[in-house]
């Protein structure tokens, strides 16, 4: 066991529900995405309530240092060192605060700490606040005293929130002062490693998601860098589909990794086929760069149809399967006038059913809504239009904050078809799928280049173009829970029974329960990464995970049995979010 | 904030527009066919062609004859009838410029050579050299003493050390002097290159270049025999050339009498004496009946008959019976070897001499037996001319050849190419007999074969048989290795839509069809002409570098054709080779200049000359030529059997 210090503060206090209360409220109210994660402690200490909440525990963490002054800086300081004082009086011990200016006051008395200097002048004192990154408060604090001449037993320092950096509150517990965190970063997911890790590799309690050595390797399947994006591989019916930077598809024995066939396009131009292969009735559908469109039988690769239906193709097609149709972004050079169209062709023949035009070049992916009856594109001018899917009639266009250059997710969240789309420039709108109305719009952080956003029931899962995990509420859009990768996440996260598994560029895997909102497990695969894996079965049941690499080929690995056994989820903890709590503080 | 609900423009595909299905091909996006049945369904093998839906009006103009000419990309047409025109004249300037820099760096290297150090390490030794030579003429107290080098070389030359210290810096003077001058020179001439923006500039810099720089230069890339002289056995060799084979010859003919006379030649001293010595005796015991002589030793024919078991007559008489052998042989050898040698003193041509060599390779004891006789000396090449009388007989050809290269070496260079309006008789001989190219305007308009598009020529002439020219035509290019396929117009045309690109396509190229040619009208400049040749074949069929002893007119009916032209005199710098007497390949590629396999090409000047459709070449016999097409292209041609029109003053 190693003797380093585990971030986190007394287990008796993380029990607590009042802990559970305020940590959401951290990951609600006091967190801003913008290009940074920003932290703001005051809109939610200065509530009665959570001060209250949060006075109680800060006096349950600082008891044992038997302070007599609560000594703090700025206004972020003032709510908990009142609440705690308050919490310490109802515990029938009376503590004396003093506050710290962020500078002298220039007028009256000219003070740069307030409260009775002289009865706190050498007593036991713990020095409070309520965010810690770089530990620049406790200079602060310590020159203040010193410009006054009042001589404190600084005994401790009790943080709300510990950013547990090495050159903050780690350097101040090592050189000056113990130091008391209530919550530190990895208590809101905000950590590179899994939940649970600990030194000195860093591993949890779950078992490895895959091991070290591929299951196959066919390395020579993408080399060139010059772009970078290439095609996503499916597996169905155990078999793995992918497509080469040369634009052929290839079918694999996903038990084996033997090829059992190959499709080439007929061109080979430099982007190819950059998207998700669909599977639909036996057969795969894809657009090529080459401006075709191709259906071919998954079983032989014998080819269904081709249709060369505009100068180039990037966009994923999304299939109507019910209604037998195919909706499809394309993009027209046009003699240097480029636009955009959203095309909607026939399941069976290929044929063109009805074509929009739109603006400019539309790389989005469109989205159908089986309920409503409209398709969606996303357009180069950061707009999303919706059509009526039968005819193409123009229902609504939404100006976007941002180019979407992804696919938005169509959802029915209590009964309304709900259209959630994430734009490059980090926002991400929800919209009524009937009237094209916002319902809420939130910035969740860095512009992420190309997501395909997915959900569950409850949230709404976004990636940002940094490290960052989000879920999203998808009624209020209230942040429910995050997590931290290594590197920006590739697409979207994929399925594997009740995780979710993230590649990370830079070819990290993260597995994360949204269950227990937490990442259980964190690893790396060979390659960098700008295209999501696939998971299936193969034949023997046994599960497995499929990634195509930038530059390094395509790679299968086992994934270990715990993730997909029926009684893992039997056998997890309880969500934090079932925890007794007032729903209104929540929402 | 909520951004608003924004109007749309998005134009909806009209239901009442015209749909159409248009069939494009991969490679060019060329439409190749289109039709409005709605029940139209695509094949699924193949993988030359696009389908693609269209609703709208098609091109004006577009019909299923023409639709070639336009391009389509899944929605938009493009009209490419007029063609892409790529401009190659800046291409051809950076080559001639890098020939040129590479020939300046060769004679200013050749400039200094001669100043460079023998042997590793001479740079500081000269440097020390040139102290010790400059205190001695400086005079300075006590240089004697610090002066090792000079006194040493003075030594070695037998001169004083003051004569050889004025050698040392007058050798130095000299030598910065020459690296000066030719460090001006060579910087004056490299920006000269640098800036030259037209051929005829360039043209300038490189006769300076080879004129005023390094004759020396010009000397050392003289084109030796071997490398770039055919075999022409019918031509005169050099009086130097021919003493040189006579020598060879004699050599070679002392060498093989040798060989058949080492079998009667001992290798023991003084064994002729002996042998002499011993036939005497044995000429005597015959005569005395097996007796031995008085007043004779007879000791050499005893010892023989003891050694052997024989009798002194038996033994006698094998001495005089081999010496008679050994005799018969000389005599032979002799009598053929003055033969050869009076026949080797009279050769006069390549063949002679190369018959005398072959037969003196055949001479064995065997062919002694009969008499000698040799072929006459004849021309190999021109037992392919059917008739001795016949004007185009390989001599002929092969002198026609000689006068050719001599009248465009008198000629001189060419910077440009004339573009004349169809010029009567008198204009066009008047500019013929300067033995230059020029284009013909004007003509090709009028041929009832320019009414032709690929589109009809296709369905009219489907049947007519042609032979394409397959695989890597021009690695085999006038060899009997080049791969030909006999099909059909409409196969030739299918080949063509299937063809990958990744080689050379599929090429008509050379062909005899009078059904096409009958619609050529050809102008009266001459009288005797060869059969028209036709020559089809889409962008990027290529006729590697060659020239042809004719005079040629070469008609452009579609399409354009890029013409690299060097002048024949130029002959002796593109390595040759004979295909037959009327036609000499080149393996040099002026497209692709490999200037490290053919570095004699770099003083070869190429002119470019851009065919457009309707035009006509005048190519003047000896004229080499690298022809490629730039555009789908039908082009007809004919050559003259006449005198070459620049040998007309001779």
């Amino acid at each position: 066991m190693s003797d380093e210090v585990l971030p986190g503060g007394p287990v008796f206090i993380q029990q607590m529900p009042e802990w559970e209360l305020l940590r959401r409220q951290i990951i609600d109210k006091a967190i801003y995405f913008t290009s940074q994660l920003v932290f703001d402690f005051r809109r939610m200490l200065t509530q009665s309530r959570n001060a209250e909440m949060a006075g109680r525990l800060m006096w349950l963490l600082i008891k044992p240092y038997a302070p007599q002054v609560l000594i703090g800086p700025g206004f972020g300081a003032s709510a908990l060192l009142f609440s705690t004082s308050l919490a310490a009086l109802a515990d029938g011990v009376e503590l004396q605060v003093l506050m710290v200016r962020d500078k002298r006051k220039a007028h009256n008395q000219k003070r740069w700490v307030e409260g009775d200097h002289a009865s706190a002048a050498g007593k036991r004192a713990v020095m409070l606040d309520d965010f810690m990154k770089a530990g620049s408060a406790l200079p602060l604090v310590q020159e203040a005293l010193k410009a006054e001449s009042v001589r404190l037993d600084i005994v401790a320092l009790a943080l709300f929130f510990d950013m547990w950096e090495p050159l903050g509150s780690r350097q101040i517990s090592m050189s000056q002062l113990p130091v008391a965190s209530l919550f530190t970063r990895h208590d809101i997911g905000l950590s590179r490693d899994c939940h649970d890790a600990v030194p000195p590799l860093m591993k949890g309690s779950a078992p490895d998601f895959i091991g070290d050595t591929p299951r196959w390797w066919r390395v020579g399947l993408n080399k060139a860098a010059a772009y970078p994006t290439k095609c996503a591989p499916v597996i169905v019916g155990g078999a793995v589909f992918v497509a080469d930077e040369k634009s052929t598809l290839w079918k694999h024995d996903l038990r084996t990794g033997d090829i059992q066939w190959s499709v080439p396009s007929l061109e080979t131009p430099q982007k190819g086929i950059v998207q998700k292969l669909q599977h639909v009735q036996g057969s795969l559908v894809y657009g090529c760069y080459d401006g075709s469109i191709t259906r071919v039988n998954a079983a032989t690769g014998a080819l269904q149809w081709r249709w060369k239906i505009d100068s180039s193709v990037h966009a994923t097609p999304a299939i109507d399967e019910a209604g037998g149709r195919i909706f499809i972004n394309t993009e027209q050079w046009n003699g240097g006038q480029p636009c955009g169209h959203l095309q909607c062709l026939d399941l069976v023949t290929g044929r063109l059913l009805w074509k929009c035009r739109h603006a400019w070049w539309p790389p989005g992916s469109a989205a159908h809504c089986t309920v409503t009856g409209i398709v969606v594109a996303p357009c180069n001018d950061e707009s999303l239009l919706a059509l009526d899917a039968g005819a193409g009639g123009v229902k609504w266009c939404f100006k976007t904050e941002g180019l979407v250059r992804g696919r938005p997710l169509v959802k029915v969240v209590r009964g309304q078809s709900r259209l959630y789309a994430a734009t490059e420039r980090g926002r991400l709108h929800c919209l009524d799928m009937v009237t094209g109305q916002a319902i809420w719009t939130r910035r969740y952080g860095q512009g992420l280049w190309h997501q395909f956003l997915t959900a569950d029931d409850q949230a709404v899962f976004v990636m940002d173009g940094k490290w960052h995990f989000m879920a999203f509420d998808l009624v209020s859009g209230a942040t429910r829970w995050l997590s931290r990768l290594r590197s920006p996440g590739c697409w979207q996260p994929v399925r594997c029974g009740q995780y979710l598994v993230v590649l990370s560029r830079q070819g990290h895997l993260a597995v994360l329960d949204p269950i227990r909102e937490i990442k259980v497990w964190e690893g790396r695969i060979p390659g960098s990464y700008h295209q999501p894996p696939a998971i299936g079965v193969d034949a023997s049941g046994k599960a497995v995970l499929v990634a195509a690499s930038s530059s390094s080929g395509l790679l299968a690995f086992d994934i270990h049995a715990h993730y997909l056994s029926a009684t893992t989820c039997a056998q997890a903890q309880p969500p934090r979010a079932t925890l007794q709590c007032p729903t209104e503080t929540i929402l | 904030m909520i951004p608003p609900v924004q109007a749309v423009d998005a134009t909806q595909t009209r239901p009442s527009m015209a749909s159409w299905f248009i069939v494009s091909q991969v490679k060019s996006h060329r439409v190749v066919y289109f039709t409005d049945d709605p029940d139209y369904t695509p094949p699924t093998e193949g993988d030359w062609y696009y389908v693609s839906p269209y609703q709208g009006d098609l091109p004006k103009g577009m019909s299923l004859r023409n639709c070639w000419g336009w391009r389509f990309n899944g929605m938009a047409f493009v009209d490419a009838r007029e063609g892409h025109k790529p401009d190659t004249s800046q291409a051809l300037l950076d080559n001639n410029k890098e020939a040129l820099h590479k020939l300046l760096r060769d004679k200013i290297d050749t400039l200094r050579k001669p100043l460079m150090p023998g042997s590793a390490m001479g740079h500081p030794l000269r440097t020390l050299r040139l102290e010790e030579a400059r205190a001695i003429l400086g005079g300075a107290a006590g240089t004697l003493e610090n002066c090792r080098l000079l006194p040493a070389s003075a030594a070695a030359r037998g001169i004083s050390l003051q004569a050889m210290a004025e050698r040392t810096v007058d050798a130095h003077e000299n030598e910065m002097r020459v690296l000066l001058e030719s460090e001006m020179l060579r910087d004056s001439i490299a920006v000269a290159i640098d800036a030259a923006g037209s051929q005829q500039e360039l043209m300038a810099l490189r006769h300076r270049l080879m004129n005023e720089l390094a004759q020396q230069v010009d000397e050392k890339s003289k084109p030796r025999p071997e490398h770039t002289t055919p075999r022409q056995f019918a031509m005169q060799p050099t009086q130097e050339q021919l003493t040189q084979e006579k020598l060879r010859l004699g050599i070679q003919l002392r060498l093989k009498i040798n060989a058949v006379r080492r079998a009667y030649v001992s290798d023991y001293l003084l064994d002729d004496m002996v042998l002499k010595h011993k036939g005497r005796i044995a000429r005597e015991v015959l005569a005395l009946n097996g007796q031995l002589p008085q007043g004779t030793d007879p000791a050499v024919l005893v010892s023989h008959a003891a050694g052997r078991g024989q009798t002194l007559a038996q033994a006698a008489a094998e001495v005089l019976a081999e010496m008679d052998e050994t005799a018969r042989v000389l005599l032979d050898t002799e009598q053929l070897k003055d033969a050869m040698l009076a026949r080797i003193a009279t050769v006069n041509t390549f063949a002679e001499i190369e018959i005398i060599g072959k037969a003196i390779h055949k001479l064995s004891l065997e062919a002694l037996a009969a008499p000698v006789s040799l072929p006459k000396a004849s021309v190999p090449s021109a037992t392919r001319a059917e008739s001795p009388a016949s004007p185009r007989n390989a001599h002929t050809l092969a002198q026609t050849r000689e006068q050719v290269i001599a009248a465009s070496r008198r000629a001189g260079d060419t910077t440009h190419i004339p573009k004349v309006e169809a010029p009567d008789f008198e204009a066009f001989m008047a500019l013929a007999k300067a033995g230059k190219p020029f284009v013909l305007r004007g003509i090709v308009r009028q041929w009832p074969l320019t009414a032709l598009t690929p589109h009809t020529l296709q369905q009219q002439f489907a049947a007519l048989r042609v032979h394409a020219r397959v695989d890597d035509y021009v690695e085999t290019a006038f060899t009997p290795r080049r791969q030909h396929r006999e099909m059909s117009l409409a196969e030739y045309f299918q080949l063509v839509a299937e063809d990958g690109g990744t080689g050379l396509p599929p090429y008509l190229g050379n062909q005899v069809l009078p059904e096409l040619t009958a619609m050529c009208l050809w102008p009266n400049y001459f009288q005797k002409w060869d059969k028209p040749r036709v020559w089809l074949g889409p962008e990027g069929t290529v006729t590697p570098l060659h020239c042809d002893y004719d005079d040629n007119l070469f008609a452009q009916v579609w399409g354009q054709k890029r013409f690299l032209l060097y002048p024949p005199h130029h002959a002796e710098f593109l390595y040759v080779h004979e295909a037959n007497p009327a036609l000499y390949g080149s393996p040099f590629d002026p497209q692709a200049p490999d200037y490290a396999a053919f570095p004699l090409a770099m003083q070869a000047w190429p002119l470019e000359c851009v065919l457009q459709a309707g035009e006509m070449l005048f190519l003047p016999a000896g004229w080499f030529h690298h022809v490629r097409a730039m555009s789908f292209s039908l082009s007809v041609n004919r050559w003259t059997r006449e005198r070459p029109l620049a040998l007309s003053e001779q």
